[in-house]
């Protein structure tokens, strides 16, 4: 099974994934995030988290999975700018700017 | 959020040099009969791309923008994101839409990520890509509360 899913204005990228996996009896999958942004992003890349700053952070790839029904997300972003900022996705963290086109794999 | 389940399915395409990124995905697509899909996009040679970054918006509906387009050319196309579909039912503009977000790399291998404009960004070589969809989902573009034409979530 695949769901195709989109993630709304205010919606967490990480809890939100959680959210629709848990709405559809999907625990273990591939996620793959497709375009979106968010308002802000904050990273953790081996040390302390991050915060890349919006108004918009460009969702550049972003690839994960969920486990046992938590997600773990790593990819890169692109500021205002156009700098590229890589790493882990922090829970709660990644508020959704516009949209996130994504994709959740059954595994 | 919004969600709609389908039965997964996986191919693998290739991008044609000397179409846009739009018509290179729309052509592979076609050819396989998918209207939509999303897509990782693997690496390859552009020779233009259009790229857009947000900035905020101080007047109009929108809260947010794209700034002024950053040009590049030519330019390497590192990997990238996007998502296909058809377009508004509603209004009877059917033309397809696809949405990519990107990393080029210049050729001292300094990056530069964003939302690439499918329609003016030109594939100088082939580019691979994956796509996932299913025959009983899809993604179509609406219009949205954002202000934005988006793609989203849907039953063909």
């Amino acid at each position: 099974m695949i769901l195709l899913a989109r993630l709304q204005p205010g919606d967490d990228l990480v809890l939100g994934i959680e959210a629709l996996a848990a709405a559809h009896a999907m625990p273990n999958a591939l996620i793959r995030c497709g375009p979106g942004s968010t308002m802000h992003c904050t990273l953790q890349a081996g040390g302390e988290p991050f915060t890349v700053q919006g108004p918009g952070v460009e969702l550049l790839v972003v690839l994960g999975e969920l486990r046992l029904g938590i997600a773990t997300l790593h990819g890169t972003v692109g500021d205002p700018t156009g700098r590229i900022s890589a790493g882990r996705f922090v829970r709660g963290r990644n508020p959704v700017c516009i949209t996130v086109e994504l994709a959740l794999e059954q595994n | 959020m919004i969600a709609v389940p389908g039965t997964a399915r996986r191919a693998r395409i290739e991008l044609a040099p000397g179409r846009t990124l739009l018509a290179a995905v729309a052509e592979a697509l076609g050819a396989i009969a998918w209207p939509s899909a999303t897509l990782l996009l693997l690496g390859g040679a552009l020779s233009e791309a259009v790229v857009y970054t947000s900035q905020r918006q101080v007047a109009g509906p929108r809260w947010i923008s794209y700034g002024p387009p950053h040009r590049f050319g030519p330019i390497w196309f590192a990997t990238g994101s996007g998502t296909f579909g058809p377009g508004l039912e509603t209004t009877g503009e059917d033309s397809p839409s696809l949405h990519v977000h990107g990393t080029l790399a210049a050729p001292d291998g300094t990056p530069f990520g964003g939302h690439l404009d499918p329609a003016l960004s030109i594939l100088a070589g082939p580019i691979a890509a994956y796509a996932w969809g299913a025959p009983d989902a899809l993604f179509r573009l609406a219009p949205d509360p954002t202000g934005f034409t988006l793609l989203g979530p849907a039953k063909p």
